[in-house]
């Protein structure tokens, strides 16, 4: 064989190695001319922007100071009366603009909630330093996060850094603040809300937010049909027309007077109309990240070219120098994603990230490890928007029209005493979490005298054997009078670790009472099929909350056992006197009662009704448990979980 | 040669048609239902309003065009995909969308099937006449007025799909109050042909409820009709450019692969996206793989029966037994651990992902200046892919190095050794020239089982280490059930992988002269 390294070899080898150094040389000429020219270039653009951010804010205060000042002396022309003005230039936070109450209708009377940002301003901190990015890790990236379309928690999370409503709840008072508008006033048939927004508010590039974008948003964005948004729209439902009355005044209209309709109203989001008309709405449908709000941070880019896609890495999002109100604190804010909780935890620990969200395990695996208390703190509180997990007793009847044994109110309250609560907290939540007895947070929406039902298995067999389940041939199983053996399936989430433990235990302490039970997993689409079909016997599930109330017409109104509603567990609770469905009553008359007193007083006959009913037995309200970096200042656990915007970082 | 590339790439057509219409059913006949999965999930909102769920659902099937029996809608995507087309050419809109022909519209088959005593409103049948005049508009008007029929038949569709489905909930309950017990499918579905068998009876209060819902839905459904009616007349005076070329019905245009149903992007440039991440994981670890376990194979070979043959083959299988599941949880736990791998004076890996924080505003090549050693974005990205790149091929070395010994030894056994060795060549000569060179055949074959193999195995690295690869696709579409996507994904998999394998059979052509495929 004639294998020797010839001449011709050699040539192709000096070929090939002389263009490999020519790439090598390439690069690194094209290297050197980045750092040479544009990484010096790069600091004096952030230096300029920065100053430019400097003065788009004072511009904006001056603007709106000339609004106001403009419009207060033609109120004095017209109405030949003095108005208390409103404050001097330069005005952090935002003061109400005075000018009258023109906007308003006459005889209704103006709320005036007062403008909220930072519960504990983080410029009065001790330790305060401005500057830095936050960085939170976050479990798998959202789909997209154009407004509207986005439905997932994250998505919810990063937009609330950027987009803002009317108004909203104070994190710590809970009770209702304003943000981009001035005053609101709420009809007394409840039929309609008029706000007047504020002059100051701008949008990100600086145009000033009007009752346009309002209306706009509401018919070509929400109530479009060409716009993949018809899980929003069914949340609005009850408001059938947004009307712009005058530059700063918006209406919002009902079909039906319910007392959510003034938070509906105040927490819609509005989109600037100038920068979002520019897309068709396959253009809308198909976009991933379109974000301009008027909030304090905003994405790189408002360019469509350069938006974020799930798959192009971090959401970075900046500081909006055109922020018309107070800015937080920090520069920036990012969000990663890692797959794993394993790898979420590694990643915080390594100090790729300032906020974790953490499981129980983590919690406890953590909380006496004295390396990892040195570099975080480790927060966990039960909030208005922790979740409560339940097993729903399937009280009617299933696809076949048999009955399961849940429909006798005996058999459920005896469920619920055979379900050691305080145990299942300590052995699958690590001790962390509450007992849930209702479907409100404790608060004035829950009965002060309701006590969550004991672990009582004695008292639980009694009720059992008044409902007719005796152990009649001695195998250790309950039968009916037919001779029925007392079997459930129990349908979960396959994917729900948790429930997947439960599951465990409902099995083991059933069976003690002699119950059997039958695990029944399944991923979700196919849970959901089951649960509009009524197609099981208990189910588990958590519902979430947003507030200290939430409206019980979904989940607990016997017009929701219809049409596939969240009424799964198909109760319709107990009669009154002349025979019409006492819950049916009660939540009507809540849902029209627009005095909140009254209104809570309701709330609570409900929740007392739905205590004695037990159609769920309510497990656990599970606490937000999170790994905070020390270098994150100001971190507050508040009734309404954490204010994100008021902190700040060391270094 | 090149007839047999052209009967192979032929082949490929069946091949695609099997494996997608396999999805395709797989994916219709799960329980649950698409429009389901794409409400129902961690974190979803409830669902409000009159009709609740039941409308949203009936929205997004039309919307998708889920209502249509599984073969039929796996005939339309197979339409879309083809390079020829036989419907109206679409039309492509500034912003690069694809815009087609409006679908038609059927009227509801209870207010169709003359059983319902509906008079105040005929059902407009057969041919509308559009009210829209086109006569003397200029280009841009024209695409004016297409974007204002194109949403008004949307909304004007969007209100028919929901009437229709409060009619039906209406139907049911009809069918409850007088007691037609088999014509209820379920609380929002009604068997009309099993219905309309009984004559109406006005009798009841759900009766007349269902009268009014009716009357109301067949005048929607005219509104309905019309706007498509005035959108069909502007699309066909082609208010935009047309895309491909040839005639309506016959028309020769790029393939399709319609939008994602969770996220509304584009299927194709989802996966262009993702594909290269996917590959380059794949092409990196094939040099690993080779470069490790060849030279294992060929020790293992000269010192067969040894110590080190055991120990090789020993390990090698060990590692080939690992899940790649827990390893890649193992490597993160220690390897990219800050404080496990100071102990060792090391920096840790990462934990995820493919660049640093900082990374665009990286050199691209490392460099030292006054601030020390900073790696740039080669470098950097190397680095990342390090552990993912490692937890890909570890598997393989098993299964090439037992190739490459055995090759080995079958050589050394053949009579042109044994002449070799006679004529007096150096033991090392004879085992690289000789032994194995002609070892090296079965080698270029191996990559062909490796392949697919190690482009399935990727997916459970991407999802372990964050990566944003075909592999995470595929899984989030299996867990939405977003039918697009998954279609697509298995589509261009089974391109590459078909395209991998011929690549094989080629290569071995001209690497051996003794093979032939003419």
């Amino acid at each position: 064989m004639q294998n020797r390294f010839g001449v011709k070899d050699f040539f192709l080898f000096l070929v090939v190695a002389v263009v490999g150094v020519l790439v090598y040389l390439q690069l690194r000429q094209a290297d050197l001319q980045r750092r040479d020219v544009l990484q010096p270039l790069k600091s004096q653009i952030d230096e300029m922007s920065e100053a430019l951010g400097r003065l788009q804010r004072d511009q904006a205060r001056i603007n709106a100071t000339i609004d106001r000042i403009s419009r207060e002396v033609g109120e004095l022309g017209e109405r030949g009366i003095v108005v208390a003005p409103g404050g001097g230039v330069g005005v952090t936070p935002p003061r109400s603009s005075g000018g009258g109450d023109a906007w308003a209708v006459e005889g209704v009377p103006i709320k005036r909630p007062p403008f909220y940002d930072f519960t504990h301003d983080p410029r009065e901190q001790t330790d305060f330093v401005e500057g830095g990015e936050l960085r939170f890790v976050l479990r798998s990236p959202p789909d997209k996060l154009t407004y509207y379309l986005a439905g997932d928690v994250t998505a919810r999370e990063v937009n609330s850094f950027i987009f803002q409503s009317l108004g909203r709840l104070h994190h710590d008072t809970l009770e209702e603040v304003s943000v981009l508008a001035e005053a609101w006033q709420v009809a007394p048939d409840g039929l309609w809300m008029r706000a007047r927004i504020r002059d100051e508010a701008r949008w990100a590039d600086g145009e000033p937010v009007t009752a346009e974008d309002f209306a706009w948003t509401f018919s070509d964005v929400m109530k479009n049909e060409l716009i993949d948004a018809a899980r929003s729209r069914s949340i609005y439902d009850n408001m059938i027309e947004v009307v712009a009355l005058a530059d700063k005044v918006v209406e919002f209209r009902f079909a039906e007077p319910i007392y959510s309709n003034e938070s509906l109203a105040y927490g819609f989001a509005p989109l600037p109309k100038h920068y979002y008309i520019q897309f068709a709405p396959e253009a809308y449908n198909s976009s991933t990240a379109l974000q301009m709000g008027s909030g304090p941070f905003r994405p790189v880019s408002f360019d469509p070219a350069d938006q974020w896609a799930a798959g192009a890495g971090d959401i970075v999002l900046v500081r909006n120098n055109n922020y018309w109100a107070s800015p937080p604190a920090y520069n920036g804010v990012r969000f990663s994603f890692l797959n794993t909780a394993a790898a979420m935890l590694q990643a915080f620990e390594n100090g790729e990230g300032d906020l974790i969200g953490a499981t129980p395990e983590q919690f406890s695996q953590k909380i006496g490890d004295e390396q990892f208390l040195d570099m975080a703190n480790i927060h966990q509180w039960v909030n208005i928007q922790s979740s409560y997990s339940f097993i729903g007793w399937n009280t009617g009847p299933r696809p076949d029209g048999s009955l399961g044994p849940f429909h006798d109110i005996r058999v459920r309250q005896a469920m619920t005493m055979l379900i050691d609560r305080e145990r299942i907290i300590r052995d699958f939540f690590e001790g962390l979490g509450e007992i849930a007895y209702g479907p409100n947070p404790p608060g004035p929406a829950s009965s002060p005298t309701v006590e969550p039902w004991p672990y009582d298995p004695d008292r639980a067999a009694e009720l059992l054997t008044e409902a007719g389940w005796i152990d009649r041939d001695d195998d250790g199983i309950l039968e009916n009078e037919a001779g029925e053996e007392f079997v459930f399936t129990y349908t979960i989430v396959s994917a729900s670790q948790t429930f997947q433990r439960i599951a465990s235990y409902l099995t083991d302490a059933m069976r003690r009472a002699g119950i059997r039970v039958n695990v029944d997993g399944h991923e979700w689409s196919r849970f959901g099929e089951l649960l509009r079909d009524r197609d099981f016997d208990a189910i588990s599930l958590g519902w979430s909350a947003s507030g200290p109330e939430s409206d019980p017409k979904q989940i607990w109104h016997p017009d929701s056992i219809q049409d596939e509603g969240d009424n799964f567990v198909q109760w319709s609770g107990p009669k009154t006197e002349d025979g019409a469905l006492l819950t049916a009553e009660l939540i009507d008359a809540g849902r029209r009662t627009l005095d909140r007193d009254e209104r809570m007083r309701i709330w609570q006959q409900l929740h007392e009704v739905i205590h004695e009913e037990q159609p769920y037995t309510f497990l656990v309200r599970n606490p937000t448990i999170n790994f905070v970096n020390k270098r994150v200042g100001n971190f507050r656990e508040y009734p309404l979980n954490k204010n994100k915007i008021e902190w700040f970082l060391l270094q | 040669m090149l007839n047999y590339i052209a009967r192979r790439l032929l082949l490929m057509i069946p091949t695609l048609f099997g494996i997608t219409f396999m999805v395709f059913m797989i994916i219709a006949l799960s329980p649950g239902g698409l429009a389901a999965g794409l409400q129902l999930g961690p974190g979803a909102t409830q669902t409000q309003g009159e009709g609740g769920a039941a409308v949203v659902e009936a929205y997004l099937e039309d919307r998708y065009g889920l209502n249509d029996p599984a073969p039929v809608q796996y005939l339309r995507w197979l339409s879309r995909i083809s390079p020829i087309k036989f419907t109206k050419r679409d039309q492509e809109s500034p912003d690069g969308q694809r815009l087609s022909a409006p679908r038609p519209i059927n009227p509801p088959e209870l207010v169709r099937a003359d059983w319902l005593p509906i008079e105040t409103v005929t059902l407009d049948a057969g041919s509308i006449e559009p009210t829209v005049e086109l006569e003397g508009l200029g280009t841009d008007e024209l695409a004016g007025l297409y974007k204002r029929v194109r949403s008004e038949y949307a909304n004007a569709r969007g209100q028919f799909i929901r009437a229709s489905k409060l009619l039906e909930i209406r139907a049911v309950d009809y069918a409850e109050a007088v007691g037609i017990e088999a014509a209820i499918e379920s609380e929002t579905e009604v068997r009309v042909e099993r219905l309309v068998r009984t004559p109406f009876d006005a009798g009841s209060a759900a009766a007349a409820e269902l009268l009014v819902v009716g009357e109301d839905t067949a005048r929607i459904f005219n509104a309905a009709a019309r706007a498509r009616a005035n959108e069909m007349a502007v699309f066909d005076a082609h208010p935009l450019p047309r895309m491909g070329i040839g005639v309506d019905g016959l028309w020769l245009g790029a393939p399709d692969l319609g939008q994602s149903f969770t996220r509304s992007q584009d299927v194709l440039e989802l996966i262009g996206d993702r594909l290269p991440v996917t590959m380059l994981l794949n092409v990196l670890a094939i040099p690993v793989i080779y470069c490790i376990a060849i030279p294992a194979g060929v020790l293992a070979a000269t010192r067969r029966d040894t110590l080190i043959d055991t120990v090789i083959g020993a390990f090698f299988v060990a590692l080939w037994a690992l899940p790649r599941v827990g390893v890649g949880v193992l490597a993160i736990g220690y390897l990219a651990d800050s404080n496990w791998m100071s102990q060792f004076g090391l920096p840790h890996l990462p934990t995820g992902g493919l660049h640093s924080d900082d990374a665009n505003e990286m050199l691209f090549l490392p460099s030292s200046g006054e601030d020390g050693f900073r790696p740039g974005y080669l470098l950097d990205m190397a680095w990342h892919l390090a552990l993912p790149v490692l937890c890909v091929a570890y598997s393989g070395f098993a299964v090439l190095s037992k190739q490459t010994r055995a090759a080995m030894l079958e050589n050394f056994n053949a009579d042109f050794v044994r002449t070799a060795r006679a004529k007096g060549v150096a033991p090392g000569d004879v085992t690289l020239y000789h032994v194995f060179r002609n070892s090296l055949l079965p080698l270029i074959t191996m990559f062909v089982t490796i392949f697919p193999a190690m482009f399935a195995g990727s997916i459970i690295i991407e999802e372990i280490f964050s990566i944003e690869g075909m592999g995470k696709l595929a899984i989030d579409a299996i867990r939405r059930r977003d039918r697009e996507v998954l279609l697509g994904v298995t589509l261009i998999t089974t391109i590459v992988n078909l395209l991998a394998l011929l690549l094989a059979d080629i290569l071995y052509a001209i690497a051996d002269p003794r093979v032939s495929y003419d």
